[in-house]
């Protein structure tokens, strides 16, 4: 199918285009230049006095796997507010608001303009789980990253301190269980979760069965990420989250892996969830500043803001002891697992409130993050969906970005201490649509490796959000109202060159790729360090080896992407 | 008390009357069919209002006879179904005002979430029936099934019946009272097993007796058992003997003995459960620590 997208102002920062006015031709699912389709024949979409941009890539929301399904059956109560309807022959049906079916994760994201979006946490055992739910969501591209950092393989080639076995063991894993990127969430807190510790535990805290710390653990996989080349870097969720006083923890993460490699090296996630000051949380203020001044000087770190959302909320992670804290606050529903060698998750349904100093404060810091960092390219929109909000509330997001008035309606019905304690009042600076854009598409996308995703050039992959926003016309700092408006409902979404979305209705349901990652090389190394993994399979896990691989034909449109190791 | 249909029929009310035209075969989603929307409407725009028919979308004419007219306001409403409505869900959702009275059997949520008036059903109802339901009256002279002023799963604290009155003539099912936190259920007849999980407030009153487990994990208001409990849950403890209990106005002779609990719930333990006859297993036991 030849589509020509006509007359839109294009926002496509990895090519330096900057509202011009453009045609986009699509054929065969990807763009190619406008010479090259029959204009006559192809569908022209006239998108003059519109916004023209690729489609958005979210790099971290929870949207499948065993954790995220177990939040579906503990709230039965999130499923009766919301809903979609099934359309004979164009979607599938579908409930929930922050823990919504599968159907309508990818329908939800299509109408809002997003086409590719990373799952970022799963145990390598139940990683099965995940592929089966990524499967079954409509059109976007997905992705996921297992979960390492408490691997016992991991951790043993740490203490051992064997960088190459470690490598070895990381890229037969990534390829067995189809994995994008190493994830490290709370680096060894979900071993001592086993042991019914693991809260509290910071960056130099001894791990006790190999005694390895944090920083080992971290630097390590930092290392490993090196020597594979692997398309992203280390996404690492830090240590001590939500704890007053976290963010020098943060500060100290991304100081342990400064100077590994060049470029970037480490990506902290949700990162508003790492960055608070003061000792309890009656006393608690905002530790943004500090790392905003940390990632602006160097060019190592990235981030992305994990902006809360006021209302409902699904906290899971794999930080088990948190959510085990969490529950203690809230004494509301709480569910915890461990995950044999490997991991361990909580889930614990919380509200966020305005009249809150805790939640109202966490509001403010995600956006100070992203206001307080300089260059977009270095902070990443994301809400940790659903753990800040759903994800369906982007576009509030976007708004609050780019509109400081948008931002004091908001502040004026938040907490009056938190108001008082905040920086954002302060903070004048507002992103315009070139700036959304980056964060939102081209940002995301070139961190994560994925190079036919995130821009408009020839050869990209056919992924086009269209926006009913006239940039000439609209004033989004005024008239925030109208773009949230437009990014809740895309005038458009092209999916790799068929017309998804139409009006903000979704008009077809296809199904989008998987990707993961294909190490060349090391070839010795990896036979040999997969015999000592087969034999202490064994040992240490209750199913068999060859269960737990994943092969090609189980996934439904797999898409490998190859690396080379570089020893 | 309600009084009956034939005396409502001689008020200046406003009536509607709908009579099925056949024999329903799937579930029906009507929550159309209240005062509050049928107030200040004409008879052809209430023959209009849309249904569910096994999800899909009919007239509410498509499925029933309609004649009458109704008031202004929906305290002038009074609808009459004469017919059996087993099949007929959400009869009376969120109505604030005026009177449903069913001449046979109504189906599921009937009067879920109501704020007001009265609902009389002369048959049967089926599951949830109050549920949610923050005051006015129902009057059921045949059975109910589960779930009767109870709130939907999932959701914590407060949330299920806050307020007005169930009377149920004959059985209910399990699970009557799930988390309610205010009102009264007044049952004639036996109820099924944990009647008033969950809850925080409120009364329900069973005449004859239940399966058992009453009481689990409540953490306020009262469960008076006239019947046969069945088994009393060990983390109930017997407080006293009351002679007579005193409920929406009518006395009912004793002795009962009063337990607290649920002390796994909250340790304050606020609920009572108050029973007539208790289980001979325990019999001893109660009377030792009683004397």
């Amino acid at each position: 199918m030849e589509i020509l997208v006509r007359n839109g102002f294009v926002f496509d920062p990895l090519n330096n285009i900057n509202g011009e006015i453009l045609d986009i031709a699509i054929k065969n699912g990807k763009i190619v230049d406008s010479s090259e389709i029959n204009v006559s024949k192809a569908k022209v979409i006239d998108a003059s006095g519109k916004t023209v941009m690729p489609g958005g890539v979210d790099i971290h929301s929870h949207i499948a796997g065993p954790k995220v399904n177990t939040g579906r059956l503990m709230r039965p109560e999130d499923h009766y507010v919301s809903f979609m309807k099934f359309i004979p022959g164009v979607r599938r049906s579908g409930t929930g608001k922050t823990t919504p079916s599968t159907g309508i994760i990818g329908y939800r994201y299509a109408r809002m303009g997003w086409t590719t979006v990373i799952e970022p946490a799963t145990p390598p055992l139940e990683t099965r789980h995940t592929h089966e739910e990524l499967d079954d969501i409509p059109i976007i591209d997905k992705a996921c990253f297992p979960l390492l950092d408490t691997n016992w393989f991991v951790m043993k080639y740490v203490s051992e301190k064997d960088y190459e076995k470690c490598s070895a063991y990381v890229a037969w894993i990534l390829e067995a269980i189809k994995g994008y990127a190493i994830k490290i969430v709370d680096p060894g807190c979900a071993e001592l979760w086993s042991y019914g510790r693991g809260y509290n535990i910071d960056i130099d805290d001894q791990i006790p069965p190999y005694n390895v710390t944090p920083r080992e653990i971290v630097r390590t996989l930092c290392r490993v990420n090196k020597i594979l080349n692997l398309p992203h870097t280390i996404h690492v969720h830090c240590n001590r989250l939500g704890i007053p006083g976290n963010y020098e923890t943060t500060l100290e993460t991304m100081k342990s892996v400064a100077g590994i490699g060049d470029g970037v090296n480490i990506h902290v996630t949700h990162c508003q969830f790492n960055a608070y000051a003061g000792e309890s949380w009656p006393t608690l203020e905002s530790g943004s500043e500090s790392i905003a001044r940390y990632v602006n000087k160097r060019g190592h770190v990235t981030l992305d803001i994990g902006q809360i959302i006021f209302g409902g909320a699904t906290t899971m992670t794999a930080d088990a002891s948190f959510e085990f804290a969490l529950y203690h606050m809230y004494r509301g529903k709480w569910s915890s697992k461990d995950v044999e060698a490997e991991s361990a998750s909580g889930i614990v349904p919380i509200k966020y409130k305005r009249k809150s100093l805790v939640n109202a404060l966490q509001w403010c810091i995600g956006l100070e993050l992203a206001l307080l960092v300089e260059n977009p390219w270095k902070v990443l929109l994301t809400t940790d969906h659903p753990n800040g909000g759903p994800f369906t509330r982007y576009p509030w997001v976007i708004s609050w970005v780019m509109s400081r008035k948008a931002r004091e309606e908001v502040l004026k019905t938040i907490n009056k201490k938190a108001y008082r304690r905040a920086i954002l009042p302060s903070i004048e600076r507002e992103y315009s649509l070139y700036d959304v854009a980056v964060m939102t598409r081209a940002a995301p996308a070139k961190l994560t490796g994925l190079s036919s995703k995130g821009h408009l050039g020839v050869g990209a992959d056919a992924d086009v959000a269209i926006y009913d926003i006239n940039p000439r016309e609209i004033n989004p700092s005024r008239d925030y109202d109208k773009i949230i408006k437009a990014f809740r409902y895309a005038y458009c979404t092209i999916k790799n060159g068929e017309i998804v979305v139409m009006n903000g209705e979704v008009v077809k349901t296809i199904y989008g790729k998987t990707f993961y990652v294909r190490v060349e090389g090391m070839d010795e190394l990896k036979s040999r360090v997969k015999s000592e993994v087969v034999e202490k399979f064994k040992e240490w896990y209750s199913v068999d080896i060859r269960s737990y691989e994943i092969a090609d034909d189980e996934l439904r449109n797999p898409c490998s992407v190859m690396v080379k190791a570089l020893r | 008390m309600l009084s009956n249909g034939e005396g409502i029929k001689v008020s200046i009310m406003g009536e509607v009357i709908l009579t099925p035209k056949e024999v329903f075969k799937v579930l029906i989603d009507a929550e159309t069919i209240s005062p509050d929307k049928f107030a200040g409407k004409t008879i052809n725009q209430i023959k209009s209002l849309r249904v569910y028919e096994g999800g899909r979308k009919r007239a509410l004419s498509d499925l029933f006879n309609i004649e009458g007219d109704a008031g202004s306001s929906p305290q002038e409403v009074s609808i009459v179904i004469n017919g059996d409505v087993g099949k007929v869900s959400r009869i009376g959702e969120l109505m604030t005002a005026g009177k449903i009275i069913v001449n046979g059997n109504a189906g599921h949520y009937l009067g879920f979430r109501m704020k007001g008036g009265s609902i009389e059903v002369k048959g049967n109802v089926r599951m949830w029936l109050g549920a949610e339901m923050a005051g006015g009256q129902i009057e059921v002279y045949g059975s109910a099934q589960d779930y009767v002023g109870a709130c939907l799963i999932g959701k914590r604290g407060k949330k299920g019946m806050k307020g007005g009155t169930i009377i149920i003539h004959g059985n209910a099912g399990s699970e009557i009272g799930f988390s309610m936190g205010g009102g009264t259920i007044i049952v004639d007849g036996n109820a099924g097993s944990l009647p008033g999980v969950g809850m925080m407030g409120g009364t329900i009153l069973i005449k004859g007796g239940c399966i058992g487990k009453a009481g689990a994990r409540m953490t306020g208001g009262r469960i008076i058992i006239c019947g046969d409990p069945g088994d009393i849950l060990p983390s109930f403890y017997i407080d006293e003997v009351r002679p007579n209990i005193k409920v929406a106005g009518v006395t009912y002779q004793g002795p009962f003995y009063t337990f607290i609990g649920d002390v796994l719930a909250d340790v304050k333990c606020l609920g009572r459960l108050m029973v007539r006859n208790i289980p001979s297993s325990q019999q001893m036991y109660i009377n030792k620590i009683l004397s």
